[in-house]
């Protein structure tokens, strides 16, 4: 068995080497080691920071959920238009299942939102049902999800220190590495693509400088967005019940919070629209969302905001990408969702 | 469970490895074996385990029955009685809802309500296991087993358990017989040789290969004539390379506790012709199809046209055994009707340039993987459809230029890497580490995505 003993103390060696890099490197700032640049923010985990450091200042009574595209939903001028202190714990790749969790956490943080609002995309109803691999591995939030109990405390610690682990030995993990190294190395820009302000709000440091610059590329971004909208919608083939009842559970605690709920349907370019249109089940898709909306729209302490069409109440230039408003559409979207609200 | 998972990876096989040479008795390991194969199968659905075990004991018992039976008449009496029992449950469980199906299609009555059965995973291969047993010990092939937990190890294999390779008993009783012997350096080395080209070929090819694929196959509607020809050769290498994959790490697996499993894949996108084709691909189901339905029918020793009916009864047959489902019939079908044409144009075609007719007999069958691939006929038509120019849809679908990039790699590895079979697993230490290195990378592309086996599905 000297063959076996052999491999098996060469694969331990190789994962404790890789695993050191990891922890040194930490390119998705997992570990706080902070040595080189972060090349993917955990955003849960970043707004779950945020949060509880907001709440040391005031309490918040509004609550902005929903996916990046809600995240430039700015929470000032949201509290200038209802008087409700906002935080925007809108986060990337978001699904119904993040919304709930979040709003179970939030509640466990001792404070009660008195609104909410939540962008739902079509695809936070995929019918894949493949939770988000950050929230599956923020033990802190994914217990809120999965209605657990929240574990003893030093056992939670260790699983979810453990997920974060096991999570790093991927390939996209191990490519998180390599170009957090290479930036260093090329001494390029390390100005995080995405940062967050104290209430959660979304700044894009780089794409906001280009835009004062005039060098920013808007074709090339919504191109991109067109490719990842389309892989995105592809194989998404109706909207997922399991993910419609973890809305509907939301709604429904919220209700018993006495929460008022506001959901609006996000928009995106129209240019996306036109080759998603084309080529996948969108239009469906979107026909059974407006539905969907509209039917829970018409529960008491519910309205629904159909605002997936840009052209109907804002501009085709006033955009990121192709996913991503501005802060002009955004504060169009605000001026929809807070009319006839408060 | 499978091999490509956490829980078989880090816990399932470590323990039953150690439990395995920690006993030294063939009993104790027969014990084992069997335990740990029900185990594996239990944990995707426990219930089924009780059709495992009365497959296992109702081939066990009769076949020992058949061997004091008297008359040769008794004998297949026997024979014929737990064959139907295996094809009863075998047809009901999977072609059940198929024949209510087409019952009512064809009536336009529903004589036979549609059932909400969950089909047993695995049930073909092991069905097929204890199939041949039974007909080798009718024809005095080999001796039946005395010791029921030698029998349930054969059947109940892990490593074969699931999607084969269908391995028949005389093939692996002479290890079963000297299960207790000593763990070999070689067979240990060979194992895991095997078992890390396996995983390679499985999450670093057919699950990369696949998920540039499966999104364009899910919108096939929008396919054009590149996308077309792109997931038609993509399904193609990930299918082979899903299976083979498998295959070799049920090999390695085998290896490891010390049973030889045979070969499965022999380069079968380098077959000329498509009997040499079927020489190559799956080659335990080929070879089980033809020893015991093909021959049985009559084989070749009836006559040409008895010998093309045969042939294309056998390749429907072996169609519909990969699921009830009409695609797989018709792609039988095609498979026979290939046969025919090249045993009908063999001289001919042995005259062709050698390239010529390896890239024309790997066209023909990529043509098959669509028919096989496709969840409907509507599917397959329009895929084909694309594929020679009807109904494309210009530029709608993208194609990634990773797939492309894999796609070629793998279209270069199959037509000149060796086989498996062909490389030299050495036992120096060296060799260890290298297998240590290979094995930790494909650990990098399997965790956190879950993917089973495309054969797990029939």
């Amino acid at each position: 068995m000297l063959f076996l003993r052999t491999l098996l103390i060469s694969v331990s060696l190789m994962a404790g080497l890789y695993l050191a890099l990891v922890i040194v490197i930490d390119p998705r700032a997992d570990f706080e080691t902070g040595r080189f640049p972060a090349v993917v923010q955990d955003v849960r985990a970043v707004k779950m920071r945020l949060f509880r450091a907001a709440l040391q200042h005031e309490p918040i009574t509004g609550l902005v959920l929903g996916s990046s595209r809600s995240m430039k939903l700015n929470p000032a001028d949201l509290q200038r238009r209802t008087g409700q202190p906002f935080f925007n714990f809108a986060v990337d790749n978001a699904r119904t299942e993040d919304y709930l969790a979040i709003y179970r956490w939030v509640k466990a943080q001792g404070t009660h939102p008195r609104l909410m609002i939540i962008g739902v995309d079509i695809e936070d109803l995929h019918d894949n049902n493949t939770p988000n691999d950050q929230l599956v591995c923020n033990d802190a939030l994914y217990r809120y999800a999965q209605g657990r109990q929240p574990a003893w405390a030093p056992i939670a610690h260790a699983l979810a220190w453990g997920k974060r682990v096991k999570a790093a030995f991927s390939t996209r993990y191990a490519g998180d590495i390599v170009k957090s190294v290479t930036l260093t190395l090329h001494h390029a820009d390390t100005t995080p693509f995405m940062a967050f302000t104290g209430d959660g709000y979304l700044r894009y440091h780089r794409w906001e400088r280009e835009r004062q610059q005039g060098t920013f590329n808007a074709e090339l971004t919504i191109a991109g967005s067109v490719e990842e909208y389309q892989r995105r919608m592809t194989g998404m083939h109706r909207l997922s019940p399991t993910r419609q009842r973890d809305l509907e559970q939301l709604i429904r605690e919220a209700e018993n919070d006495h929460a008022e709920v506001v959901l609006w349907l996000t928009p995106l370019h129209p240019r996306v629209r036109q080759q998603l249109d084309a080529t996948t089940r969108y239009p469906a898709l979107l026909s059974e969302a407006q539905q969907y909306l509209a039917e829970l729209g018409r529960q008491p302490g519910v309205r629904a905001v159909d605002l997936h069409d840009i052209t109907r109440y804002g501009s085709i230039t006033d955009w990121y990408d192709g996913a991503h408003v501005n802060e002009i559409n955004a504060h169009r979207i605000i001026i929809r969702l807070t009319e006839g609200g408060q | 469970m499978v091999f490509n998972s956490d829980i078989f990876l880090f816990v399932f096989l470590p323990i039953v490895f150690t439990l395995f040479w920690l006993v030294k008795t063939k009993q104790q390991r027969y014990i084992l074996l069997t335990i740990s194969g029900f185990i594996f199968y239990g944990y995707w659905n426990w219930r089924f385990c009780l059709l495992l075990l009365l497959s296992s004991l109702i081939s066990y018992v009769v076949a020992l029955l058949i061997d004091r039976a008297d008359g040769q008449r008794t004998r297949r009496a026997w024979m014929i009685a737990s064959i139907s029992i295996d094809l009863a449950i075998l047809g009901f469980f999977k072609y059940y809802n198929f024949f209510a199906d087409t019952m009512r299609v064809v009536t336009q009555v529903e004589l036979l309500p549609t059932l909400n059965i969950v089909l047993p995973i695995g049930i073909s291969f092991y069905t097929f296991h204890t199939i041949s047993y039974i007909i080798d010990v009718t024809a005095g092939k080999v001796r039946p087993a005395r010791n029921l937990f030698e029998y349930c190890t054969y059947v109940s294999l892990f490593s074969q358990l699931v999607a084969g390779p269908i391995v028949r008993y005389r093939q692996i009783e002479e290890d079963l017989e000297h299960i207790d012997r000593k763990p070999r350096e070689d067979y240990i080395a060979k194992g895991i040789g095997f078992f890390v080209v396996g995983l390679v070929k499985k999450v670093i090819i057919a699950d990369v290969i696949a998920r540039g694929i499966d999104p364009m196959l899910a919108e096939y509607t929008h396919l054009s004539f590149a996308g077309a020809w792109t997931a038609a050769l993509g399904y193609t290498l990930q299918l082979y390379y899903d299976f083979s994959g498998y295959s070799d790490m049920a090999v390695g697996l085998g290896y490891l506790f010390g049973i030889r499993i045979p070969q499965n894949f022999n380069a079968p996108y380098r077959a000329l012709g498509i009997t040499d084709f079927w020489r190559r691909w799956h080659i335990s189901l080929s070879s089980w199809l033809r020893d015991y339905l093909y021959i049985p029918l009559g084989g070749n020793r009836k006559g040409v046209v008895a010998m093309y009916v045969n042939l294309l009864v056998t390749m429907i047959l072996g169609g519909l055994w990969h699921g009830a489902n009409w695609t797989f019939v018709v792609w039988g079908a095609y498979h026979g009707t290939l046969l025919i044409i090249d045993r009908v144009t063999q001289p001919v075609a042995q005259r062709l340039p050698v390239l010529v007719y390896r890239a024309g007999t790997f066209v023909a069958v990529v043509v098959g993987w669509v028919l096989f691939r496709s969840h409907d006929f509507t599917m397959a038509q329009v895929w084909l459809g694309k594929m020679v120019g009807i109904g494309v849809d210009h530029g709608a679908q993208p194609i990634g230029k990773s797939l492309l990039c894999m796609i070629a790699v793998g279209m270069v590895a199959v037509n000149i890497l060796p086989e498996t079979w062909d490389l030299k697993f050495g036992t120096r230490r060296r060799w260890a580490v290298a297998y240590a290195a290979v094995l930790f990378i494909a650990y990098l592309f399997m965790n956190g995505r879950d993917s089973v086996f495309l054969y797990y599905q029939f």
